[in-house]
């Protein structure tokens, strides 16, 4: 035998042999980077934004009370007693105007998803109220406001049992065939906010147009489409659209599935929240215009002395896994700047 | 190994995206580094992972215009020496690689035609003749990683293959 066929022998043969694939548990073991992001103050983006979110969510918790009022509001019985969207969409909407609606991008060997999780902070609180909605009351008040029609209190617990209330009192109403218009105000702490709205009403699904200045409007949707109900939250600044939400919610072996998925913004992707074991387990997908990227997250709440933080073990495909430990945002909203009408 | 000088610059930046496509690019050198010093298939496995991660992390010292695979090859092999000598004084016995071996004869790559090739060879011929045939590492650069002078790395590896030219056709 020659030595090249030799060498060649043993090539084949060390060829022949399987070698585990390893490379994942690679990945998942390098090293974690443990990043701590400061308190941010959650009102410092688009100040004028703010308030007009707030009150886009009171005007859908409002709407809310009046579909659990039937007897007062016969158009709203037509959406047949479907608190519980209605409820869905006022947290949402809640949380999506306590979130930054634009982010700067990162830089190019930086994962996107680093950059999404402030956004990522404020809906984690969402999706943590919306998993925890055996918690809602809803009770209207035995003494209400003087001149008002009606008067609730709103409350729900976060998942730590902290407890979220709001009062809503309706001054006026109007019912047309078409519409319903509301205005009173919405009052928690010693803060109450006004508001002003009209409502679109439809069987099985509603639309609604809320102008809150001179430049903002926001648009909400639902659906209800089989075992899918979906939410549309746009917001729109001088007519253009700056951010595009959609809320889908699902049924999966008898689990919810919540799924959230921005349409319109600097960056676009999809995100899936589970429960799993009181961990949020979540799945996303996101792309900039020059990148994409995937991977998974799984988001615990801890308490830091007192200080609950939220622990983001980030996992995206393909990069090294690190953890973002970010204080939690308040579960009681603060109120905007410039808002105090008590 | 000029292909994998762009896997190198992205690892620099922490950029992992084709780190799948490297591994199976290495595996099998950094595999045969571990494999003729430990045998056994777990420790083998997480001696694999310990080379990878303590290449990525030091990654910054790679210098991509040099042998990538000889450099990834001395890592994986000082691990599995590392290994050896702290079982050979957890053991106490001259028999380490026996023991090692033994150890859970499962789970061991002695089945294969490569394996009972490599073991008709003593140690250092093993070893040498794994790291220039099968990883392809040149001469010089075997002879720096196990710290031998070119020309006694020369005589066991002709040593070696007149051996297994001898005795190959029996295993074969």
């Amino acid at each position: 035998m020659k030595n090249k066929d030799l060498k060649k022998m043993l090539i084949d043969k060390s060829n022949e042999v399987e070698i585990r694939d390893l490379s994942q548990l690679i990945m998942q073991r390098i090293e974690k980077e443990v990043i701590v992001l400061p308190k941010k103050d959650h009102f410092k983006f688009a100040l004028k934004l703010r308030p007009a979110l707030l009150f886009i969510f009171v005007t859908l918790l409002t709407f809310s009370f009046f579909i659990f009022s039937p007897r007062n509001y016969t158009l709203a019985y037509q959406i047949n007693q479907n608190e519980e969207q209605i409820i869905l969409t006022s947290i949402s909407t809640l949380q999506i105007g306590f979130s930054d609606i634009i982010i700067e991008t990162s830089l190019d060997d930086d994962p996107l998803i680093s950059d999404q999780i402030p956004r990522m902070n404020d809906y984690l609180l969402w999706m943590e109220l919306l998993f925890n909605q055996d918690a809602f009351v809803l009770n209207e008040k035995t003494n209400p406001y003087i001149g008002s029609k009606k008067h609730y209190i709103f409350s729900s617990k976060a998942l730590d049992n902290q407890m979220i209330q709001y009062e809503f009192v309706i001054m006026n109403s109007k019912n047309t065939l078409n519409y319903m218009t509301i205005d009173g105000f919405i009052k928690y702490d010693d803060d109450s906010y006004p508001f002003d709205i009209k409502i679109q009403v439809r069987q099985r699904s509603y639309e609604m147009n809320v102008i809150i200045d001179d430049h903002i409007i926001i648009q909400s949707s639902y659906q209800n489409q089989s075992n899918q109900k979906s939410f549309s939250f746009k917001v729109y600044d001088n007519h253009e659209i700056q951010s595009e939400i959609i809320l889908n919610r699902s049924n999966e072996n008898g689990n919810h599935v919540l799924d959230l998925t921005i349409e319109k913004g600097n960056i676009e992707g999809s995100y899936r929240f589970r429960r799993d074991n009181g961990v949020l387990a979540i799945t996303y997908s996101i792309a900039n215009q020059n990148r994409s990227e995937s991977g998974t997250m799984r988001v615990e709440i801890k308490d830091d002395l007192g200080d609950k933080k939220f622990e983001i073990e980030v996992r995206p495909q393909g990069r090294p896994s690190f953890v973002i430990e970010t204080p939690r945002p308040p579960v009681r909203p603060n109120p905007p700047r410039g808002k105090n009408n008590s | 190994m000029n292909t994998l000088k762009p896997f190198i610059n992205q690892f620099k930046k922490k950029n992992y995206h084709a780190f799948d496509e490297f591994y199976q690019m290495t595996k099998k050198q950094v595999f045969f580094s571990i494999v003729t010093i430990i045998k056994d298939e777990n420790l083998v496995e997480d001696l694999m992972q310990d080379a990878y991660l303590k290449f990525l992390n030091q990654i910054d010292k790679v210098d991509d215009s040099k042998n990538v695979i000889a450099y990834l090859s001395r890592i994986a092999r000082n691990l599995a020496i590392d290994l050896y000598q702290t079982r050979k004084k957890e053991i106490l016995s001259d028999e380490v690689f026996e023991e090692l071996i033994d150890e859970n004869p499962n789970q061991e790559y002695e089945q294969e035609d490569i394996f009972k090739m490599l073991d008709l060879l003593d140690e250092s011929e093993r070893e040498i003749i794994t790291l220039h045939v099968i990883n392809d590492l040149k001469f010089r650069e075997i002879a720096e990683m196990i710290d031998k002078p070119l020309g006694t790395v020369l005589w066991i590896y002709q040593k070696g293959i007149k051996k297994l030219k001898e005795k190959v056709g029996d295993y074969i």
